[in-house]
């Protein structure tokens, strides 16, 4: 993370995600029928997004060697935490989701998102995934009519 | 032209009848409230309340529908604005501007100009709907797919030089989102691309959970436990929850500008508003005098688009109807309502049903009146929600988003895509990339390819084409200025840096000074 | 009574008895098996039906579609609800429905194009339109039309012809995407007469319209439904119908064959397949249903003026006019040498 406060490195890494993502959309596009340029196959557009991908991803790495950078970007402590607890939190919506219905679902993704906040105590956390449970009954799937069961078993 | 008039009044006289009132007023309403909620949009709105105008008169029914339509528009962004949330695609380049203005405090100036911005367009395009609406027509079908392409790449390319910083890093991605846009089964030979087996992506990649990824779970990434308030911790005076005279005539001539492009596009088919709020983004930060202002919050960057988005919304109707072309999803929708009740839409429509056709152009504008009438005593209502604890907001803001987003579809797949979608967006701004156009791209992406492969078609192959169809020349050639610009301006900005840092070595030289090294 | 009768009596009764014991309730078993599929088909429909149309809003296939799904919930007393899922000539919304349950909540308006002309022309399709599908019942069919944008200098199928070979690599002719009837009597047209003409894919018949009415091609053939509100206001020039005979919606427009194009027919038909293995009492209950729509004042108001004819069918015998279609589109699929990008 210390690596990212510079702005070079920064243009660095983006550019050369660029590129891998360009070549890998051209190589992937290119398994698909070509065709010619007055009848496209499927696999024409993709190559050429691709190759200008790549290009672009060339330019920004090599704009990142020759442009002078002026002061440190400020660079904020990784947020371990809260990431954790968001991407989790979103990860029980579906598993509960589909094990085990709307409402378990509905709990876990507001109590583990609201974790991820050192201000929220369990407590706290309980309460509001509370809320937004009772909210989602009468909201979304009693006026709503959700295509979605409060509770389902396997 | 008189004629239109007399048309008008009599449109008026229905539009204003006591039942066909109550169901614009209810379309209207409920349009605003699920703009408001995000992943609702007014496709979910409209296939739910559908069969409700089985057994309606046509008139009511199809007042009822459009009301949902640009009502939602209003309510869309009411969330970009506020919570960063958009949606509509449209309204995501509201969020470049609106958030910002929210963390400032100005969130209800935002808002307030946003609602006069978007009755004003709003107005402006039924107008022009009334009185020009053959001659729309007429210039809509001028436009084959050589002219389609090279107005979006000129929107692509204004899309992704628009954002602040690097120019190229916005053109590539706006190729990542037209590469995200090709996801899916091409229409033409039935072939799966980039699905990667996963057979929920044969249907493309849903519209609703790219959004959200990219600009709700994103910002939550980047902002969880660094942020307290959405907005500054003060009291939110009554003061803030209006705009201001001098903030109205900031927004006057960009509300203009927005109206105009927003208008002018609006009578072109196959573009939607969401390419039309990118164009109208980028000129005005083109034309600005201080242009670093876009993106901290500049107030021309959310009337100008606004207005674009909602004149192009009324415009839209008129192909729609005239044609039975529709412009987007939502149009299509409407479309069909129309033919369930028998009334097959084209050039006849405005002759066989005046009732409906005039009466729904007078309901525009009614509607449109209610809606101001309906948001602007509630802004300081959503200020108000501003003031709960970001700790609290954002779980909340999670779960509307993963309901929103399964409820689109009924798939928890698609839960999965914002997840997926939020973690690249937080990478990809931890890399200082604009993530607005990949939106831009998304949406394009599909239409570029299919026109491009038409224009070669009938072209036979002839590359030349695009310059050498008049209409097409014009755009193509606004595309070259625009680089060409960029290119200018890069130039300039970097021999006028090299001389800043010279100008500095030499003080710092003479007054013995070590230089910061990079 | 004597003594025997009594015995048989006894006899009797205790054969009455045996009876009494097991027949009843096997009678009960047997009627509750008879019953249950009655049950279960008089229970269907207790949600709203999801009727997959494989095109976009506007096109031919709605204007059957929407119709037959209105009528049809009049008399199932559920709602059907219409879901355009356009693409690649009908196929991505047909191996939607394909791989869809067969409970007879989802169903497909199919086309000529999605249940005979697919097959052939398509390399890899996503679904069998024999073995993935119940076949229910046909509902409508149509000539396809060939119209023109007045611009073209040609007045009849004649003068297009002459038109094509004077200048070849001029003549564009839409269709509603690759598969569709229109694509193919297109590529049958080019193949009987040697004109040159280019197939332009669009996805539906609206944007292929909207382009032919600006003139960004010349022509298109599509059913004639679709087109006549067009040719009617004077927007576009019908030059022939694929029907054997003209079409009563159009009597003015030559059938191809009177236009000097022997044997040159083309249909384009509608009907509706569930996903393979639907439980035959839904199957019957739909098809019953679909013949009365078919056959109601409401419905043939609605699509015989537009140059539709509407008819019902049994299930066998549609099934058996599938595999007919299916072999004749084939060839000529193979013989006009149509094909995908």
């Amino acid at each position: 993370m210390r690596a990212l406060s510079s702005k070079r490195t920064r243009d660095y890494l983006g550019g050369i995600l660029m590129i891998a993502l360009g070549m890998a959309a051209a190589l992937r596009g290119s398994a698909y029928h070509m065709g010619t340029l007055s009848r496209m196959g499927p696999g024409f557009f993709p190559v050429a997004l691709g190759v200008i991908l790549a290009l672009a991803g060339l330019a920004i790495a090599i704009g990142a060697r020759f442009t002078r950078y002026e002061g440190e970007a400020q660079v904020l402590p990784p947020e371990w935490r809260g990431w954790f607890c968001i991407c989790a939190s979103i990860v029980a919506f579906v598993v509960l989701g589909k094990y085990g219905g709307l409402l378990p679902a509905t709990f876990a993704i507001v109590f583990i998102a609201a974790l991820g906040d050192r201000d929220n105590t369990l407590m706290s956390a309980a309460m509001l995934a509370l809320a937004c449970a009772t909210v989602c009954v009468v909201v979304f799937w009693w006026a709503l009519q959700i295509q979605f069961p409060l509770f389902q078993w396997g | 032209m008189h004629q239109s008039l007399v048309d008008l009044w009599y449109g008026f006289g229905v539009a204003l009848q006591p039942h066909n009132l109550m169901w614009s007023f209810f379309g209207v309403l409920v349009g605003n409230l699920i703009g408001v909620l995000p992943g609702m949009g007014a496709l979910s709105a409209i296939s739910m309340l559908l069969p409700l105008t089985y057994t309606m008169h046509p008139v009511p029914a199809f007042l009822m529908l459009a009301g949902i339509f640009y009502g939602s528009m209003y309510g869309g962004a009411i969330g970009a604005i506020l919570l960063n949330m958009p949606s509509h695609p449209p309204h995501a380049v509201t969020c470049l501007d609106g958030y910002p203005m929210t963390r400032q405090g100005k969130g209800g100036t935002a808002l307030g100009i946003t609602m006069i911005a978007s009755f004003f367009a709003a107005s402006f395009g039924i107008t022009v709907m009334v009185f020009a609406s053959p001659l729309l027509v007429a210039a809509a079908l001028k436009f084959g797919p050589t002219e389609i392409f090279s107005i979006m790449l000129l929107g692509l390319l204004a899309g992704g030089t628009m954002a602040r910083g690097s120019p190229i890093k916005g053109v590539a991605m706006t190729v990542i989102g037209l590469l995200i846009g090709v996801v899916g089964t091409d229409v033409n030979s039935g072939t799966i691309r980039f699905a990667f087996g996963f057979p929920e992506l044969t249907d493309r990649v849903d519209l609703v959970a790219l959004a959200l990824g990219l600009f709700g779970v994103a910002d939550f990434l980047r902002s969880v436990n660094r942020m307290h308030f959405v907005g500054t911790e003060t009291k939110v005076r009554l003061r803030d929850m209006r705009p201001s005279k001098a903030e109205l005539k900031q927004a006057f001539f960009p509300m203009l500008r927005g109206t105009l492009i927003g208008t002018l596009f609006g009578a072109m088919p196959g573009t939607g508003p969401t390419i039309t709020t990118f164009i109208a983004y980028a000129f005005e930060r083109r034309i600005s005098k201080t242009p670093e202002r876009f993106g901290q919050g500049a107030l021309e960057g959310v009337a100008s688009p606004e207005a674009a988005s909602h004149s192009k919304t009324q415009v839209d109707f008129i192909p729609t109807m005239s044609l039975g072309i529709p412009g987007d999803a939502v149009m299509a929708l409407l479309l069909g309502a129309l033919m369930i009740q028998g009334i097959n839409p084209g050039p006849q429509l405005i002759s066989e049903h005046a009732d409906l056709f005039w009466g729904l152009i007078a309901s525009f504008w009614v509607g449109n009146v209610l809606l101001l009438l309906l948001n602007v005593p509630l802004i300081g209502l959503w200020v108000k929600v501003l003031q709960v604890p970001y700790r609290l907001m954002f779980p909340c803001a999670l779960f509307f988003i993963a309901v929103g987003v399964y409820s689109t579809n009924n798939s928890l797949f698609e839960v999965n895509e914002v997840l997926v979608f939020g973690i690249a967006g937080a990478i990809i701004m931890a890399l200082d990339f604009p993530i607005a156009p990949i939106l831009l791209g998304y949406v394009l992406g599909p239409l570029v390819e299919e026109n491009f492969r038409r224009a070669l078609l009938l072209s036979r192959g002839n590359l030349g084409v695009f310059f050498e169809r008049p209409i097409s020349l014009g755009f193509m050639t606004l595309c070259i200025l625009l680089v060409a610009a960029q290119i200018f301006f890069a130039i300039r900005a970097a021999r006028r840096k090299r001389r800043d840092t010279r100008d500095t070595g030499y003080r710092a030289a003479s007054e013995a000074v070590p230089l910061h090294n990079e | 009574m004597s003594v025997v009768d009594d015995k048989e009596n006894l006899m009797a009764k205790q054969r009455l008895s045996v009876l009494g014991r097991f027949v009843p309730t096997g009678l009960l078993l047997l009627a509750s098996a008879l019953w249950l599929p009655f049950a279960i088909a008089d229970a269907y429909p207790d949600k709203p039906i999801r009727l997959v149309v494989p095109f976009p809003p506007g096109g031919p296939t709605d204007i059957v579609a929407r119709p037959l799904a209105q009528f049809l919930g009049e008399r199932l007393k559920q709602q059907i609800i219409v879901d355009n899922r356009g693409g690649a000539g009908g196929s991505i919304g047909a191996e939607l429905v394909a791989k869809a349950p067969a409970d007879g909540y989802t169903l497909l308006m199919a086309t000529v194009g999605t249940h005979a002309i697919n097959a052939t022309l398509y390399k890899r399709l996503g679904y069998d339109p024999v073995k993935d599908f119940t076949p229910i019942s046909l509902v409508a069919a149509a000539p396809v039309a060939l119209v023109a944008n007045p611009s073209v200098p040609v007045k009849s199928v004649a003068d297009l012809i002459a038109l094509a070979k004077a200048t070849p690599g001029s003549i564009n002719f839409g269709s509603a995407g690759n598969g569709t009837p229109g694509h193919l009597t297109g590529e049958m047209f080019r193949a009987a007469t040697g004109a040159d003409i280019r197939h332009v894919p669009y996805k539906g018949s609206a944007p292929a319209l909207s382009d032919l009415l600006g003139g960004q091609t010349q022509i298109m053939f599509d059913p004639l439904q679709s087109v006549l509100s067009q040719v009617r206001a004077g927007r576009l020039k019908l030059l022939a119908v694929s029907s054997k005979t003209r079409s009563p919606a159009a009597p003015d427009a030559p059938t191809f064959a009177e236009a000097g194009l022997e044997d040159f027919e083309a249909t384009a038909w509608w009907g509706v397949f569930a996903p393979a293995n639907l439980p035959p009492a839904i199957a019957t209950r739909l098809n019953t249903e679909i013949n009365a729509v078919v056959r109601s004042e409401g419905f043939r108001a609605l699509l015989v003026p537009l140059g539709v004819t509407v008819s019902g069918d049994t299930r066998d015998e549609f099934a058996q006019f599938q595999q007919r279609e299916l072999v004749k589109w084939g060839k000529a699929v193979r013989d006009s040498g149509a094909s995908v990008d």
